[in-house]
Order: C-alpha cells, then sequence, then structure tokens
C-alpha cells in the first residue's frame, strides 16, 4: 500500500507551500502570500494531524512507493528519501511516515538562501581561485542544482583528557673557541576538563563522506527544533549510521583535538615529545539534525568531465574538485624557478666567497 | 662576486625542485584531497585545566670547539 506524504498547504487557496529561503518565510507561487512557521502548522486542522499521525504508526519500512496527495501519482523513492518533488505534478511532498519514532530529527538548520544566491555565490567563489582556467565556468553549464537536507549526528561531549610528554630546552654560548649546549629535561604533565561543542558527523552511507564534511561548520546558533514544514520546496535524506557506527571514529577525533588543545597549555620548550594521552568521555548529547546543502553539477563540455560540488546551505563554504589550468600552472612553475635561481646563485656565490 | 657555471646548475637544480613543489601544492588544493574536516577549536572548545606539571628532570652540558676557518 502506498505511503501516506504530507503537503503543507496555503491557507487562503490551498496550493502547496514552499519555504523560501531568501525570506526565510514560507510562500504561495499561487496566491503570493507568505506565512511564518507558527501560521502553516496552526493552519493544520487537528483532523489532518491525526492523519498524519495514523500514517507514521503504519509506516511499513519495506516499502518504498508513495502516492502524492495532490495528484495521486505514485513514486517510488529510495529507502532514504524523505522529502522530494512529485515529478507528475511537480509539487513538494514529505514522508512522514520515515520520519517518526527514532528516525525522527532533532534539530534542523533552515535553508539561508534561495538556488539563485547559491549559484552567484558558486561563481564568486569560482572567481577568486586564480588557477582555474577563465573561460571555464558558464552559467549555461551548470546541468543541475538542487537543495537537499542531509542528515548528520550533532554531537556535544565532556572529556576528561591528559597527556605527558617529555620537553627539552637547548641554549647555547660562546667562549673563546668553544661552543656550549646546554641541554635542560622536563617531565610535562597536563590534565583538564573539554568541553567540545558540535561534532558533526555525517550519518548517510550512500553519500561522499568527504563531499559532506569538506563544507562544515556549521554555525550552532542556527540550529532550531526540527519541524516538518522546513522540508517542503526541497528533498531530504534520512539517517542510516547509527551512533554506535560512528562512536569510534569519533573517539578518535576527541582523542586527537584534546592532544592539541593540552599541548597548547605547555610553555615553550625547543621540543615537546608526547608519550602518552587518555581521554576519558564523561557525558555525551547527540542529536540527529538535518543540515541544508546545495549540490552542484557542472558539465565541462571541453574536457567531457562531470564535477559535483557541494555549498553549506547556511555559510556558503564550497567544497568540490576544482579544474586547473595547464598554462597558468606553467607560468607559476616559470615564475618560481626563474626567481629562485637568481636567487639561489647569488646565496652560494656569497657563500662560496 | 665570482659566478660559476656550476654554481648556476646548482642553483636551477634547487629552484627546480621548489618550482615543482609548488605547482604539486596548487594541484593538491584544487583537488581538494587534503582531510576536509575543519573543526575550530578555539570556537567550539572550552578547557578547564586541573592539573599541570613541568618537572625538572636533569640538565647536560657539552662542548665543542670552533675552529678558526669556520668562523
Amino acid at each position: 500500500m502506498p505511503e501516506q506524504t504530507a503537503i503543507y498547504e496555503c491557507p487562503n487557496c490551498g496550493a502547496a507551500l514552499t519555504f523560501n529561503a531568501a525570506e526565510q518565510l514560507f510562500t504561495c507561487d499561487f496566491c503570493l502570500s507568505k506565512f511564518s512557521r507558527d501560521e502553516v502548522l496552526n493552519a493544520n486542522s487537528r483532523e489532518k494531524m491525526r492523519e498524519q499521525e495514523a500514517a507514521e504508526e503504519a509506516f511499513n519500512a519495506q516499502m518504498n512507493e508513495y502516492e502524492c496527495k495532490q495528484c495521486g501519482a505514485h513514486i517510488i523513492a529510495d529507502e532514504n528519501t524523505v522529502a522530494s518533488t512529485c515529478a507528475y505534478c511537480h509539487n513538494p511532498v514529505v514522508l512522514v511516515g520515515r520520519l517518526s519514532g527514532e528516525m525522527k530529527p532533532q534539530k534542523i538548520i533552515p535553508f539561508g538562501y534561495d538556488k539563485a544566491a547559491a549559484e552567484e555565490k558558486f561563481f564568486q567563489f569560482v572567481k577568486k581561485k586564480w588557477f582555474v582556467p577563465k573561460a571555464f565556468f558558464v552559467k549555461e553549464q551548470v546541468e543541475k542544482i538542487a537543495g537537499i537536507y542531509y542528515p548528520f549526528w550533532v554531537t556535544d561531549v565532556n572529556t576528561d583528557s591528559k597527556i605527558q610528554a617529555r620537553a627539552t630546552k637547548v641554549r647555547t654560548w660562546r667562549n673563546g673557541s668553544r661552543e656550549y649546549t646546554e641541554t635542560s629535561y622536563y617531565e610535562i604533565y597536563r590534565r583538564g576538563k573539554i568541553h567540545f561543542e558540535d561534532l558533526t558527523t555525517a550519518a548517510l552511507s550512500e553519500a561522499d563522506k568527504k563531499m559532506l564534511e569538506g563544507i562544515l561548520p556549521y554555525p550552532s546558533a542556527a540550529l532550531e527544533e526540527f519541524s516538518m514544514p522546513y522540508l517542503s520546496g526541497y528533498a531530504a535524506k534520512k539517517r542510516d549510521i547509527g551512533q554506535d557506527d560512528i562512536k569510534a571514529e569519533l573517539k578518535g577525533r576527541i582523542d586527537n583535538y584534546s592532544e592539541r588543545i593540552l599541548r597548547a597549555t605547555v610553555g615553550s620548550y625547543t621540543t615537546l615529545n608526547v608519550y602518552g594521552r587518555e581521554s576519558r568521555v564523561l557525558n555525551s548529547h547527540w542529536d540527529y539534525s538535518l543540515l541544508p546543502v546545495w549540490v552542484l553539477t557542472y558539465r565541462d563540455e571541453k574536457r567531457g568531465k562531470t564535477y559535483v560540488y557541494t555549498m553549506n546551505g547556511h555559510t556558503g563554504k564550497v567544497h568540490g574538485e576544482l579544474p586547473v589550468s595547464r598554462w597558468k600552472l606553467a607560468a607559476l612553475f616559470g615564475a618560481v624557478a626563474t626567481v629562485l635561481t637568481g636567487l639561489f646563485t647569488l646565496i652560494i656565490g656569497g657563500l662560496m666567497q | 662576486m665570482n659566478i660559476t657555471p656550476t654554481m648556476v646548475l646548482v642553483a636551477l637544480a634547487i629552484a627546480i625542485v621548489c618550482a615543482i613543489i609548488s605547482v604539486i601544492v596548487v594541484i593538491r588544493k584544487y583537488s581538494m584531497k587534503h582531510d576536509p574536516v575543519d573543526y575550530p577549536l578555539d570556537q567550539f572548545t572550552k578547557l578547564n585545566l586541573e592539573e599541570q606539571s613541568d618537572l625538572f628532570i636533569r640538565k647536560e652540558v657539552t662542548s665543542r670547539v670552533i675552529s678558526e676557518d669556520k668562523k
């Protein structure tokens, strides 16, 4: 049986509402009305809310077919999709049943800017990269740009961490024809409580982890309590990576960060060699969060290659491989080789005299 | 200053190595293959240091004679 879906309707005309990232309001493309999140939620009648709750309880995780509430079309979606657009009537649909129970996110960061602004930010980013071929990025070659909410685990952790190290201080001086070197040896110990805020880890195995984590961090102040209407107008994915799956990786990161933080408290020594470290997790708080990502696909006809970029849907940070102009690289090589040849010739000539 | 062809060749060899390194750095930076996880420690962490000790263990002094022509 096809899964139940939800469409958030305009209270004025009944058309589907979409979330306008530029204005941070829900807008109706037909009657041009605008609403806040609370107004949208209140507009849903109690009967509709009960229907949605019943659909969540009756949800069968094995079913990948859903029915568009606007036009009745049967659409197939992969098991991780929780929001999409109906291919027939192009209305946004939210698969409410897939975001229930333990799969319901705790937090969300809404998109901070719209598609046109995303494209503009992307081209501004590319313009600053000197080695990208000048005529490479043309707006017409942008194949696809899509706003997608990706699942992340956002974790706060408190640890009791310590390091043990050996350090040296070296001092030299001369007396006549003799040069003296004094080496002092120290045993270093540091221990303290460290609070880690918003350690963010991608929670979807099908996604390219580096592409998603390359656009971090998101500002924690932008996190809001999860609310379904924010998904309207965008695609969204649900997590398939649990807390236990990433605990070891997260612990490894915490160990490295703890050492860096405690090393920074050690004064200036000539050498510092950490031979022991330990980080004990005291407590942690996990939030399953949906974070906004613009995914941009760019087709380079000349090289016959497709480039994929991810962009932080709140800060605009971009991640992805950039093409490099061979001519500009050759110019860099020539300039560096020429300048340094002259410089090193003078240095060697001076030393040999 | 007397500059010989040998000096120029040595300088050129070192300069070419440096130029190759700079090209590799640019290619790696643009390919975004470095570890992408960016977690600003200053912004997102807070340390409450509870114990610290810098214990002096020992000192040793060595010496060497500097020959005249090395001055």
